[in-house]
């Protein structure tokens, strides 16, 4: 996890159209259990569609609205471009 | 598609509990509509504001009883719709199912199968409805059944909820999961049943049942309808039009049909005048019972109308967006955005928009949520 800390950044300092894997998390139990079920679980691919308010990612085949500050809390890896464009 | 013959039950009609579980707006209430008609009543549970409806069909001699359950993502959320779908699965609220109905989403398989992992873990037999399948196709996945099925362990029956398409055959699998013994539970369904491990297995059953075509810029388009329709200035001035056209088809459309009614009613009244000599038994009629019926019965061209509209609006997922936009300026005053929704019915009537306070998902101990804008 420290390991990962180091590298992983907000995924809203991402732009548009980036992919990053998700690490962890700084929100409460309750928000992060219920953005788990929506699909956000550890290590899953988010691209972010929209950045502001509301942020909206893509998770798998899902898009998913939330507001800013709770985007701000989930922690990701950034992922190369080239990555996603086999 | 999945055809299971009816089960050969003779005499004694037999009644049978089935729940129907699934994501939220997967059609599932669709499903149970279609299932059970307009004989489905709508409850509380005792001590909680979560509402379920009840509705009962037969399938030959099978008399079924059927619970729609208020859509949960994922059973082990301690949110009250999941703590009540849990407390019915285990027969702690009434006797439990006999069988399970799990309505997924084909458009988002991999988050409908976690909950499906879920409930394969219940002793009930599950059938499975892959609903949408046609606006799965339309995004190029196409979703093997039959394999989902045997990769399951169940019954999957693709249906197209709106269309009717597939009820017969739900139908018919529901009958015959319930003279059913349970179900083997698929052999690489993790033990450990924690977000990830059930989304790891959900993956994997996905790669394994489904077909990916290219698509065509759908998803690019309708993410630039998003943008626009969460745009702080185009967002807003969307959500004007919107609610402006709204009104202007209710109180267009809908003074014809209340136009009419009113005619009736006061022909009636003019009749019963006519029938019964002056005094307080003509009043009584004319004014009293005529009168009183025709001023309810004329708001419910308005009511049924605003319905419908509201109705369509949310199945474009207008509403999603709309409820983003309105987040900003409902936050003022400690309310989340779909409040709106119950403020824009308020203005035809306030009993629909004191039933639609039932879709604000926000008790006290879940402010956070609230005010982040779920």
């Amino acid at each position: 996890v420290t390991e990962h800390a180091s590298t992983s950044i907000p995924l809203t300092d991402l732009p548009v159209d980036a992919r990053a894997e998700l690490r962890f998390s700084t929100l409460d139990d309750q928000t992060r259990a219920l953005l788990r079920a929506l699909g956000l679980t550890d290590g899953s691919t988010l691209r972010v569609c929209k950045q502001g308010e509301p942020f909206i990612i893509q998770v798998r085949a899902t898009r998913i609205g939330m507001a800013r500050s709770v985007a701000a809390g989930l922690l990701v890896e950034p992922l190369r471009a080239t990555h996603s464009h086999p | 598609m999945t055809v299971v013959a009816a089960p050969a039950r003779h005499g004694v009609a037999v009644a049978d509990r089935v729940a129907l579980l699934g994501n939220p707006n997967t059609g599932k209430t669709t499903i149970f509509n279609s299932l059970c008609g307009a004989r489905a009543k709508t409850s509380n549970f005792p001590g909680t504001t979560t509402t379920v409806r009840l509705g009962h069909y037969r399938t030959g001699d099978l008399e079924i009883n059927a619970m729609d359950l208020p859509g949960v993502y994922e059973l082990n959320l301690a949110a009250p719709e999941a703590e009540i779908a849990r407390e019915v699965l285990g027969g702690v609220r009434g006797a439990a199912p006999g069988a399970i109905v799990v309505v997924i989403d084909a458009c988002n398989l991999t988050r409908n199968l976690v909950l499906v992992g879920e409930l394969l873990a219940y002793p009930q037999p599950v059938v499975v409805a892959l609903n949408m399948v046609d606006l799965a196709e339309k995004r190029g996945v196409t979703i093997d059944a039959k394999k989902l099925g045997r990769r399951l362990g169940v019954t999957v029956v693709p249906t197209v909820a709106r269309s009717g398409e597939g009820l017969d055959d739900l139908r018919a699998a529901i009958a015959a999961a319930l003279t059913a013994g349970p179900p083997p539970r698929p052999a690489d369904l993790p033990a450990q049943r924690t977000p990830e491990a059930l989304t790891a297995w959900a993956e994997s059953v996905f790669v394994d049942v489904a077909t990916i075509r290219a698509i065509r810029g759908t998803d690019a388009a309708s993410e630039r309808v998003d943008r626009m329709l969460t745009h702080p200035i185009y967002g807003m001035a969307a959500f004007i039009l919107a609610m402006g056209l709204l009104f202007w088809t209710l109180f267009t459309l809908a003074t014809i049909p209340m136009d009419l009614i009113e005619a009736i009613f006061a022909g009636l009244g003019d009749a019963t005048r006519n029938v019964f000599p002056d005094g307080p038994i003509q009043d009584l009629v004319a004014d009293g019972i005529v009168g009183g019926v025709a001023g309810t019965v004329v708001f419910l061209p308005q009511i049924c109308l605003l319905f419908f509209l509201i109705s369509l609006l949310e199945d474009t997922g207008y509403l999603a967006r709309a409820s983003f936009v309105m987040d900003r300026l409902l936050a003022r005053f400690g309310l989340p955005g779909h409040a709106f929704v119950p403020l824009l019915t308020a203005h035809a009537c306030a009993i629909p928009s004191i039933m639609s306070t039932r879709r604000m998902r926000a008790p006290p101990s879940r402010d956070g949520q609230r005010r982040s804008g779920w």
